[in-house]
Parts: C-alpha cells; structure tokens; sequence
C-alpha cells in the first residue's frame, strides 16, 4: 500500500536535482555522465585541529552511491567532527572533499548537497510536524510542496499527527520528523548524528529498521554517526571504525566482526577474549588449547565467547571454574576462570541443560576460529 | 558534542551577512561604550577634579571630615542592613508559604506580592505619610515617633524592595528536591535536622543572592528617603541636593562613587553565588510534595493575609486619597487632584512624555535586546567583539540609577561632545532607561534562547534557508515568551523610574514620576498620589495586556 508513494517519491527526487537547487549540482550531474564507477563521496586526508591537538589525523575514505556507512567509536574519536566537515557546518579542516565528482572542500554548508538529523531532533518548537517538514521548501510552488509534505508524512507513518507540535510527539516521532525534513528538499547524501541514542531501546530497535528501510527504497548515499556497536551492525552496509582520530578499520560489519586487524577493533565490536601469546597463556599451559601453537603469529590471538568448545567432558578440553553465570535468553553468558588464573568470557547455548548448572567445564579451542592481531 | 570555538573560526564560520552582523554587534558594543562605560569613566575622573582643577583625593578627604556626611553614610548603610534583616526573613516566609504549604489561592497571594513593582518607589512613601504622617489615620500607632524619618524610610523600602526580593527566595525555595526530604526522612532526621541539613543548604545561595539584592536597593533608592526622609539623610539624597540644590558636581561624583563601590561589591558576590546556585541545580530533581499540616497552613495563611493586607493598604490608600478633596478635613469624593493641567510639575503631558518613554524602551530596547542578545549568544565569529558584550551586558546591573544619571551629566554635557545634542531629550532617556535595566533583559532572553535546540542553526543552514528567515521564523516566535517579559519589564521600569532620569529631564521632557516628586516637593501631596495612581495603574493595564497576549499564545500553543 505505501509502494506507490515511494515510487512517486523517487520519481519528484529526481525531478529536483536536475532543477538543480545551486550551479554545484548541475555540473556533478555532468560529471557522473562519463564515468560511471566514481565513488559518491571521497575524503582525502582530512585533518582538524583544536587547539593545536589533531582531533582528526588524516581521514581518507571513499563512499559508493547509495550504501549506508556507519561512523563508529568511543566518544571523542572524532566521527561527529568528520561528519561536521562532511556537511560543511566546521569550515576548519583541511584536506579535500569530493563529492559526486565535484570538489566541495571550501563550499559552505548552505551550498551543500546533504539533509542532516541531529541527536536532539532540533525540531523548530513553534512549529507543528508539517510547518517542519517544509521548512527546506520554500523555493516550490504551495501545491507541490503540499503534496511533497503529504508523501514524507505518508513515509514515516505520521499523516495523522501533522498538525502537532514537537513538544506534543513522542521522542520517536519527533524524530522521525526529524528525518522527514531532512529528506525533503531531496539531498544526495543523508548525515544522521547519533539519531536513535535519545530514544528508548524499543523505540531506538524499531527506528533503526524504519530508516534503514526509507534508505533503501530511496537509495540515498547515507552516513550515521553512532557510539553504539550492535546499531553499526544491524544497519550498516560497511562500518568505519574510528579511534583518536584515525580509521581502525573498515569494512562490513561481518568482515570486522570476524576479522578485527587490532585488539581495539576486537574489542569494540562485540565480546571478545584477547589472549596474549607472549606470556605463554592459555596456549602453554594446556595439551588441548595448545595442539598446534606453532602455527599461531602474532601477539594476539581472539576468540569469540561463542566459539568456545565448553563441555563437561575433561577429555574435550582444560578445566575451568564457573565464577558468573548471566542467564540472557537465547544465550548464557559464563565467565570462566582457569586453572592458571585466566579469565575468560564464554556463551553457551540455553539449550544445553546439562551445562547451564555446572560448577566446573572443560573450555577447549577451535583452531580454524583464531584470528591473529599483530598490534 | 559541544562546538568548540578556536581561533580559526572567525573566517570561515562567517558564513551568511557578516558585515551586517558586523555592523550590529560594533552597534551594540558602541551602545554600551557611549551609554555606560564612557560616561561612568569621566564620572569617577571627576571625583578627583574641583573647578576643572586636579586635587587628588581632597575631595574624599573632604567627605570623610565632614560629620554630616558621615552621618548620612552611616545612616545610608544600616539603613541598608535593617532593611535586609527585615525584608529577607519576611520574604522568606512569604515565599515559603507559597511553596511549601497548602495554602489556597496562592495565584492571588503571589500577585499581590509583586503588585509594588509596579508602583514608583514613591507611591508608598506618600501612602505612608497618609497612614502615618501628622494628619494620618494610624498616627497613633507610631507612639509619637515620626514616620518623617528613619522609620519611613525602612517600611518604604522595606515595601518596595520585598517582591525583588520575593522572586530570588520564590526561585530557591521552589527548586526543593524531594529526594532529599525522602532520603532525610527515610534516616530518621527530625523537623529540625531536616531544616538545617537539608531545606537551608538548597536554599543558602538564594538567601545570601536576596540580601545582596535587599542591600542594593535600599542604598541606591531615592525616592523613598526623598519623600518620607525629612531630616534624615542618606546618600541618595545628598547626591540630589549637591547636584540639584548646590550644583556641586565634583562633590556629587564623589558621593556617586561611594554608593558605586557598595553596589560593585554587592554585584560581584551576586554573581558569585548565582554561578554557585547554578552548579547545585539537578534536572533530575523531584518536586517538593508537601505534606498535609494543619496547623502550620493556618499560622502561615494569618501570615501571608496580613502582608497582603498590609500591601493592599498601602497601594489602596495612596489610590483613595487621591480622590478625596481635602485630607482629612473633607472626605469628599473628588477628580480635582487629577486635572494636573493647572498644576505644576508638568501637568497630563509629564504622563504622555511617560508613556511615550516606556513604549519606545520597551519596542527599541526589546529589539536591540533580542538582536544582542542573539548575535552574541548563538552564533559564532567575531569572538572578541562578543567576549566585550557579554561583559558590557552585565555591568549595568552594578551601576545605580542616580550614578548612571549623574555620569550621563558630565558626559552628554560637555560641550565638545559631538553626541551633546541628545541631552535634555527625549532620546537620552530612553537610553539611559534601556542601560540601566540592561542585565535582567539580557538575562532573560539567554535564558530563553537557550532553551531552543542547539541545532537550530545547522538545521537551517542545511536545508539552504538563510539565517536571517529562521531568526524570524524559528528564534522570534519561540522565544515570544520572554520577549514579551522584557518588554513589560522594560515598559514598567520606564514608568516608574526616578534614580536616573531626575537628572536628565528637561522641561519638555518631564516625566510622570518626576512631576510626582515635583508636586510633593512642592506640598501638592494629593496630586502625587494621583500620579502616582496614575502610573500604577497603567503599569497593571500593561501587566494585564501581557498576560492576555501570553496566556492566548499558550493555549494556541499546547
């Protein structure tokens, strides 16, 4: 039943950007006619300062048309500093930035082409859902801006709330808002700052699908700044992961879940055992852990709590003392201590019964899951 | 995540009108250098001159081995202290009343509080000769003391000082946070340990805040010690008569400069503890629940009758003797008192020279308000033209009103001053009438514009629509609220006013309140009372138009 209204949708988007809303678009539409592998969005080292420490030390990326790029990393890494250099709201960086083949470094952010959605939805107060959602289109005629208003309140499901205020909307809602405005004027490129941590669990799982879907139906090349790894995960097409102001690591959320490159990246994204292999560890001290270390390089070595072989066979694996036990649901989560005084994180199954009471298991180690890091 | 200003910003965030933003702020900044901080510069340079001669400090020195003088100090600073000691308690009760009990109808009671803002600080100083003068009604009560004195003056003040007062205790006392009282209660703390462990600490900041406002006030007022004062001297009134009766303008600098200093003084700490009473606020705080007491709601509702009583008394009486013919010889009903025409002190036209001041104080520096105040609050670059005003916009606050006036004397009346032509017009008025109540504008209006999303901007400029739309369409509307308490405050104050503009008025300028401290000077007490009436009421009429226009908003609105 809302397919129409997508389609349409698509259709009014294109129309817009070949009315071209300044000179910059015309000319990337030129541009992208010849060669048609170009990444949408390139940043060529870039560098930002406050007060004389870098908080940004050289960021090069490049973004594919319509793919959905997550930010992520601790607070203070920087991903909101890069995304405000991205929109051109921080005019203080250096370095380059293309976007749709154009080079945009030193336009401002009035003659940028992206819509962006705040962690505090920054919702104009005296204006109800629909004043809001028109705010970026004032340029078209009142009949095409009511029935562009109509399709964006169809598309977040708030046709029924258009005459409220914000402060008369739920935090979802408000935020949903939010995102209406920012893709009303049909931008190429969609900035989302931490949009779902203001808003409660339930709430902040349902959203993330709902914008994850609206991203694909209209294919808008989108970067979303978060903090939150599972949300990275759940959303993303690829992830960019930052630490003090540098790119960890980038690729899908699969490839840095089961290949992280650091012990930073490891630990960020998911629960994870570091094991240290230049004090002997675990691998030394056990005949079953310890089968082919000689195969093993590197300083790291991780393992996920879900691969570990636990049983309650002694011949399967090293003892180990069960000192919590976090019943989760699908999962429960145990953390062991070993006899050489390692702890370690492991998550066996909730279906395992004869496990989930034990007071003492045996931990062995699966060889074809163990990821080397160098750092 | 904070936008952090560095040095590199100035050129690149000026992203949309920046001469014009220029232009305003080098407005605003020039506005304060011309309106306050030149003028009070040459005011204390002229401390140390006598007849353009330089003498140093002789002037001080003079004062200081002049017994009368001493006396009229010391008269001015415990006059002060009795004044705190009675009005800071007296509030406090008031304001407790009002937020820790269970008393009905405390809409009325807290509006009755506040009624004195709206009166000249003149007005009870005549009803209080009515109730308690030679030929008053309550003349007996006073046990042949005369209320021609001290005595007076500290109820006057006392008076007019409480709802300034009641508003800092209101705002202490009504940000109590229940889980304290439960976590106190839930530990076995009795009524009294829950007083001074929990209920005295929330609330010390706002004490010591209203005893330096109380302090403040009583010292740098004119009109009360004016008219009720008699042979009692106090500094306000010295810097009259130097100025007015002797023409002494150097002696008049010096005493200018005395009541500066306290008034700095009492301004640094204020602002010391708000920055406390800031640090100590908790959005997370649960509101007070009172518990139900009989007893202590009928002590305190007898209380707060009895100031509403007495506050309505003396409003009422000033009110009532302008309509009766010849007190208190002829009780008849009257208007006569009202055809100032034929009277002097200015006559009707002292009213519309009012009305006109307060209406232009109020639409001029409300606009300059709202402009300043977000040019230098929400947008960056220019950092430090900004860092100026956001001095400049709090000093105003530590300048009394006659020191403001007195400057304005020496500095618009130079005759080398290209900018002379404004004195003894309209114009320096409504500037000195903006200046003077600067910082609680300003104040305001941060407060409200903080309260709109950080982000308002950035939204703006994302969706490529300029900021100068979005000030209109977005930041205007949404502050509406306190733009219109700054008018009002802005409009009240330019009514009631006397400290600054006795000063400066010219025969075609006089003011209403001005013509009200003429025609006491001059025994036409009944014709003050009226204008005094007069002025009043317009203040309520404005109050009520205000209250109309925001209560219509609010229901539009929610």
């Amino acid at each position: 039943m809302l397919q129409p209204a997508y389609v349409n949708m698509n259709h009014l988007a294109q129309k817009n950007s070949q009315v071209g809303l300044d000179g910059v678009e015309d000319s990337a539409l030129h541009a992208q006619s010849h060669q048609v592998p170009q990444p949408y969005l390139q940043l060529k080292n870039i560098r930002r300062q406050f007060d004389s420490q870098y908080v940004l030390k050289g960021i090069d990326l490049e973004l594919k048309a319509g793919e959905l790029v997550c930010f992520l990393g601790p607070s203070g890494c920087g991903k909101t500093t890069l995304l405000r250099a991205i929109a051109g709201l921080d005019m203080n960086y250096l370095g380059v930035i293309v976007q749709n083949g154009v080079d945009v470094s030193r336009v401002p952010a009035q003659k940028r082409d992206f819509g962006i959605v705040f962690q505090s939805y920054a919702l104009f107060p005296n204006l109800n859902a629909e004043q809001n959602i028109a705010y970026g289109l004032r340029r078209l005629s009142k009949i095409s801006r009511q029935t562009r208003v109509d399709e964006l309140l169809t598309m977040v499901g708030l046709s029924e709330h258009r005459k409220k205020l914000p402060s008369q909307l739920s935090g979802g809602q408000q935020q949903r808002v939010a995102l209406a405005r920012a893709l009303a004027p049909s931008p190429g490129l969609l900035l989302l700052d931490e949009p779902l941590s203001a808003l409660d669990a339930q709430v902040r799982e349902h959203l993330r699908g709902e914008i994850r879907r609206i991203q694909k139906t209209l294919g808008i090349t989108t970067i979303m700044v978060t903090h939150d790894q599972d949300e990275a995960m759940a959303m993303a097409d690829r992830i960019v992961l930052m630490n003090n102001g540098v790119i960890e690591q980038c690729g899908t959320p699969e490839d840095l879940y089961r290949n992280p490159r650091t012990p930073f990246a490891a630990q960020f994204l998911g629960l994870s055992n570091l094991i240290s292999l230049n004090d002997g560890g675990v691998l030394a001290s056990g005949h079953a852990l310890s089968t082919n270390t000689r195969s093993i390089l590197g300083e790291h070595c991780l393992l996920r709590p879900e691969q570990w072989c636990v049983s309650d066979d002694p011949a399967k694996g090293l003892p180990a003392i069960v000192t919590t036990r976090e019943f989760l649901g699908n999962c429960i989560r145990l953390q062991l201590k070993m006899e050489n005084g390692y702890e370690i994180v492991a998550e066996i199954s909730s279906q395992a019964t004869t496990l989930i009471h034990a007071e003492k298991l045996y931990v062995g180690l699966p060889e074809d899951h163990l990821v080397m890091l160098s750092a | 995540m904070p936008y952090v200003v560095d040095r590199f910003s100035m050129q690149d965030r000026m992203t949309e009108f920046p001469w014009a933003r220029l232009c305003i702020l080098l407005f605003a900044v020039s506005l304060f250098v011309l309106g306050m901080a030149a003028p009070i510069f040459m005011l204390v340079g002229k401390s140390f001159y006598t007849q353009d001669i330089f003498v140093g400090l002789s002037n001080y020195a003079h004062y200081f081995n002049n017994p009368t003088y001493l006396t009229s100090l010391g008269n001015t600073l415990w006059v002060g202290l009795l004044v705190v000691l009675i009005s800071v308690p007296m509030t406090y009760i008031y304001a407790y009343a009002l937020n820790r009990s269970r008393l009905p109808a405390k809409g009325l009671l807290r509006v009755i509080s506040l009624l004195p803002v709206l009166a000249p600080s003149l007005m009870p100083a005549i009803s209080l000769v009515y109730l308690f003068g030679n030929q008053g009604i309550l003349n007996k009560w006073l046990f042949d003391q005369s209320i021609y004195g001290p005595i007076g003056v500290v109820i006057g003040l006392v008076f007019w000082v409480f709802p300034h007062v009641f508003m800092i205790m209101n705002t202490a006392l009504s940000s109590g946070d229940n889980r304290h009282y439960d976590a106190a209660r839930a530990m076995g703390a009795g009524k009294l340990r829950i007083f001074f462990t929990v209920t005295l600490p929330s609330v010390k900041y706002g004490l010591l805040s209203a005893a330096f406002v109380a302090f403040t006030l009583a010292i740098t007022d004119f009109g009360v010690p004016k008219v009720i004062g008699g042979q009692f001297n106090m500094l306000s009134t010295d810097i009259f008569k130097q100025v007015i009766g002797q023409q002494n303008f150097s002696m008049g600098a010096t005493l200018s400069v005395l009541m500066l200093l306290p008034a700095v003084l009492s301004f640094i700490m204020d602002r010391w503890l708000n920055r406390r009473q800031a640090g100590i606020h908790d959005h997370r705080a649960e509101v007070y629940c009172i518990p139900e007491n009989k007893p202590r709601d009928i002590l305190l509702g007898i209380y707060c009758l009895s100031i509403a009583a007495i506050f309505i008394g003396i409003i009422g009486m000033a009110v009532y003797a302008s309509f009766i013919s010849f007190w208190p010889y002829s009780l008849t009903f009257t208007l006569e008192h009202y055809a100032f025409d034929v009277m002097d002190g200015g006559g009707w036209d002292a009213y519309y020279n009012s009305l006109y001041l307060a209406v232009f104080s109020a639409l001029l520096g409300g606009s300059v308000v709202v402009m300043v105040a977000y040019l230098a609050e929400r947008l960056p670059g220019f950092n430090v033209l900004r860092g100026i005003l956001q001095i400049f916009t709090l000093m105003p606050l530590a300048v009394p009103g006659m020191v403001l006036g007195l400057s304005y004397i020496f500095f618009f009346n130079q005759p080398n001053n290209p900018l002379g032509f404004i004195y003894g017009s309209m114009t320096i008025l409504v500037l000195s009438t903006v200046v003077h109540y600067y910082t609680v504008s300003h104040l305001t209006l941060v407060t409200g514009l903080k309260k709109i999303p950080s982000a308002t901007e950035d939204v703006s400029l994302s969706l490529k629509v300029p900021l100068i739309n979005t000030f209109f369409k977005v930041v205007v509307p949404a502050c509406a609220r306190p733009i219109g308490d700054v008018s009002l405050y802005l409009f009240v104050n330019a009514m009631t006013t006397v400290s600054a503009v006795v000063f400066l008025y010219s025969p075609d300028t006089i003011l209403a309140s001005i013509s009200i401290l003429n025609m006491d000077g001059a025994g036409d007490i009944a014709p003050a009372a009226a204008m005094s009436t007069v002025i009043f009421s317009t203040c309520v009429a404005a109050k009520l138009v205000h209250w109309a226009i925001s209560h219509y908003w609010y229901c539009r609105n929610v």
